[in-house]
């Protein structure tokens, strides 16, 4: 008690008013803070903002729809708006922060989506997720933040080992994007895609060779269809050839290197060659240099075909260039008497000579030198099914000289006449000699001749029965007056030996007598042959044999 | 000399006795039979005599025994065994009957056929003959009737001519036969 007296004592305390903050407003400022560091945390580890423009925006939806390289998410759709033309849609996609390094400017991007094609079935796994869009990343140095959208996947991601190859072909090969690139079997690249010259109207096709076959890609490779299947009637029989069990599906090219030709230098950039139809017309490519020629053909170049042999000695040396390409063809060709200038190439590599532009001369010379002494060229026949020709070269030693001309700055091989063409012209000669034939004439003066003739048949017909029947009587009448004195001259022989007449009872009575002579001789003769010496000697059996009859007590003596 | 002993011999050989020949006849001539008692018979067609091979020959044959043969070369038949036989057999037939055996062909017709077989006409070595044999008749509306006959006879003597006449009894034996067997089939037939 004491100490709570003393207390009041105390002196009272001082009030004083003191201003503060409340404590409470710490809460609302923390969290000021952490929104503000939210804030720039995001702000400081959001990526890029990128804009694809894609023609489409199938599937795609703003915050939901990933973008993703090799399967791993690298940001995700931000906004989609339509382009200020329409003509496009403008894709914002949010990168993550550690992307904006890739973001090249070659980089490049489709969207992922379930798609069957010939060359197989991709994006299956997106049915249950959703399409998303894909980065294939570029290869450009330089960085870019706005890009344009492939319509379909890359065939050949960019940075994929290999080599782009540019295909062309002149003919109607209908390849599209993805198809096969076959080397014995194997796909070794893809069309990449297509482009079409309208100037040069040649369609290229963009091919992509993988690696490590890039490096069969040489200065001499060839490439040749291989789409579907290839049957080739030959004299061994029916042989069918296919590519990959794809190609056949779809269309292919191969390639390789024609036998006889060098492995040539290997392609390391960009080069451009022809997709040829076959091996076979591959092959005939071989060849680079070739010394051209023009012949003139005076008759039909119907068989003739660009590519078709040119023989020497039934040698191939060359293949036919051209037919009838000329300027101002039109004007020539309604001259009367054109003829149509056929240019053909005699390959110096197929006549043993190294494939050089010396050679080329060499041959150029040869050959005017050859003209001059007679060498003709003539279109002969090579199948007779499909009726194709063929340039044939051949001595003519008879052939009058002829001074060397030239067309178009190629020099001219004479003609002679092919084959076919002779035997037409004999053929239109013979039948020119029928039309001439006066045929009404003819045909009237047969017809009285034909009249003439019957009437003569008709009386030779009628004198004739009439003399038959001359000599029918004249025949029976002799036939029965020879028989009928036959017939006596029968009668009365016959006559002579019947059973009244002398001649008969002569000879009846001569066999008698014969017969009883013989009767007479045939005791001696059967004693002669029993006992031979009889004749000369007595007979030495004493005993004759008889009848003997009984006796009286009934036996045989 | 020694051509002198083969003339010898030679005379000597020809000097030998030749064979004494028998010819032997079975027919004999008898009367010749008149047109009108011939008109009253029955006309019968007899053919013919067929032989065996073996009795086609001249000789007579004598059985020595069961099969063995002789043939005489001194007795003969006079005439053909075949044409003497039928000519015997012809004319005991016209003697025994009232038939009347024809041997023309142009008068056969409608009337009865005959013809004989002749198998055995042997003399044995046991003092007899055989005559043996099949013979045939026809009659206008039936066939052939076929019957054998087989007769022998003792022989009484010895020597060739006996056995002759004891053959021919046998060709009697026969035709009387045959009348008997063509009234039977006449009288079954009418």
């Amino acid at each position: 008690m004491t100490d709570s007296h003393q207390n009041k004592q105390v002196e009272d305390a001082i009030v004083t008013e003191k201003r503060s903050v409340s404590k409470i407003w710490l809460i609302p400022l923390i969290t000021l803070l952490i929104a503000l560091w939210m804030t720039y945390y995001h702000w400081a580890n959001q990526g890029p903002l990128i804009t694809i423009e894609f023609d489409t925006a199938t599937g795609l939806e703003a915050g939901k729809t990933k973008i993703k390289t090799r399967d791993v998410d690298i940001g995700v759709v931000n906004k989609i708006v339509l382009s200020d033309d329409l003509s496009s849609v403008l894709v914002t996609v949010r990168m993550d922060k550690d992307v904006d390094a890739i973001l090249h400017q070659d980089n490049q991007f489709w969207i992922v989506s379930p798609r069957v094609s010939l060359s197989g079935v991709s994006g299956l796994g997106t049915i249950l997720s959703g399409p998303y869009i894909n980065m294939a990343p570029g290869i450009e140095p330089n960085l870019s933040e706005h890009f344009i959208a492939l319509n379909a996947p890359p065939v050949t991601p960019a940075g994929t080992p290999g080599l782009h190859v540019t295909l062309n072909s002149e003919t109607e090969f209908a390849y599209k994007k993805g198809d096969p690139v076959i080397y014995k079997g194997i796909k070794v690249g893809e069309f990449e895609d297509i482009n079409f010259n309208f100037e040069e109207r040649v369609v290229y096709y963009n091919t992509f060779i993988q690696a490590p076959y890039h490096e069969l890609i040489t200065t001499n490779t060839k490439f040749w269809d291989i789409s579907g299947a290839q049957v080739e009637l030959g004299a061994s029989g029916v042989n069918v050839s296919t590519g990959s069990i794809e190609s056949i599906l779809t269309n292919g090219v191969t390639f390789g290197i024609p036998e006889g030709m060098n492995m040539g230098e290997r392609v390391t950039d960009r080069d451009f060659f022809d997709i040829h139809p076959s091996y076979y017309a591959a092959s005939e490519e071989r060849y680079k240099f070739s010394a051209n020629f023009v012949i003139y053909v005076k008759d039909t170049v119907r068989g003739l075909q660009v590519g078709a042999p040119v023989e020497y000695r039934g040698l191939v040396v060359g293949k036919v260039l051209s037919i009838n390409e000329t300027e101002n063809q039109k004007v020539q060709l309604l001259e009367q008497g054109y003829d149509i200038p056929v240019t053909i190439g005699i390959q110096p590599g197929r006549i043993q000579q190294p494939d050089t532009t010396e050679s080329v001369q060499f041959i150029q010379k040869q050959i005017q030198l050859w003209v001059e002494k007679g060498l003709r060229a003539t279109l002969k026949t090579g199948n007779l099914l499909t009726g194709a020709l063929f340039v044939d070269l051949q001595h003519y030693p008879e052939e009058k000289y002829i001074e060397q001309a030239s067309h178009v700055g190629l020099n001219v091989i004479p003609t002679v006449t092919g084959e076919f063409s002779q035997i037409t012209e004999k053929v239109t000669a013979i039948l020119d000699n029928i039309n001439q034939i006066k045929m009404q004439n003819l045909s009237a003066n047969a017809n009285l001749m034909l009249t003439q003739i019957s009437e003569a048949a008709k009386a030779l017909e009628t004198t004739a029965s009439k003399v038959d029947l001359i000599l029918d009587s004249v025949q029976e009448d002799k036939i029965s007056h020879t028989l009928a004195t036959t017939l006596q001259d029968v009668s009365s022989f016959a006559e002579g030996f019947s059973e009244e007449s002398q001649t008969y009872q002569e000879l009846n009575h001569t066999m008698s007598v014969l017969q009883q002579t013989l009767k007479d001789l045939q005791p001696l003769l059967q004693q002669l042959n029993s006992t031979p010496n009889s004749f000369i000697f007595t007979d030495g059996s004493t005993h004759r044999i008889t009848p003997k009859g009984k006796t009286a007590n009934g036996e045989s003596n | 000399m020694k051509y002198i002993v083969f003339l010898s011999f030679f005379l000597v050989s020809c000097t030998s006795a030749p064979l004494s020949v028998n010819h032997y006849l079975l027919h004999t001539p008898t009367p010749v039979v008149t047109e009108a008692h011939n008109k009253q018979k029955t006309p019968i067609y007899f053919s013919s005599v067929t032989l065996a091979d073996y009795l086609r020959q001249a000789s007579l044959i004598i059985q020595l025994n069961k099969h063995e043969l002789h043939y005489s070369r001194q007795d003969l038949w006079a005439e053909k065994l075949e044409a003497s036989f039928y000519k015997a057999l012809h004319q005991d037939l016209n003697n025994s009957t009232q038939n009347r055996y024809i041997i023309e062909p142009d008068l056969a017709e409608n009337a009865l056929n005959l013809k004989v077989n002749l198998q055995h006409f042997i003399i044995t070595n046991e003092a007899s003959v055989i005559s043996s044999g099949t013979y045939s008749i026809k009659l206008p509306s039936s066939n052939w009737l076929q019957k054998a006959f087989y007769f022998t006879i003792p022989l009484e003597k010895d020597g060739y001519p006996h056995a002759v006449t004891q053959l021919r009894k046998t060709i009697a034996t026969l035709a009387l036969q045959i009348n008997q067997d063509i009234q039977d089939m006449e009288s079954s037939h009418n």
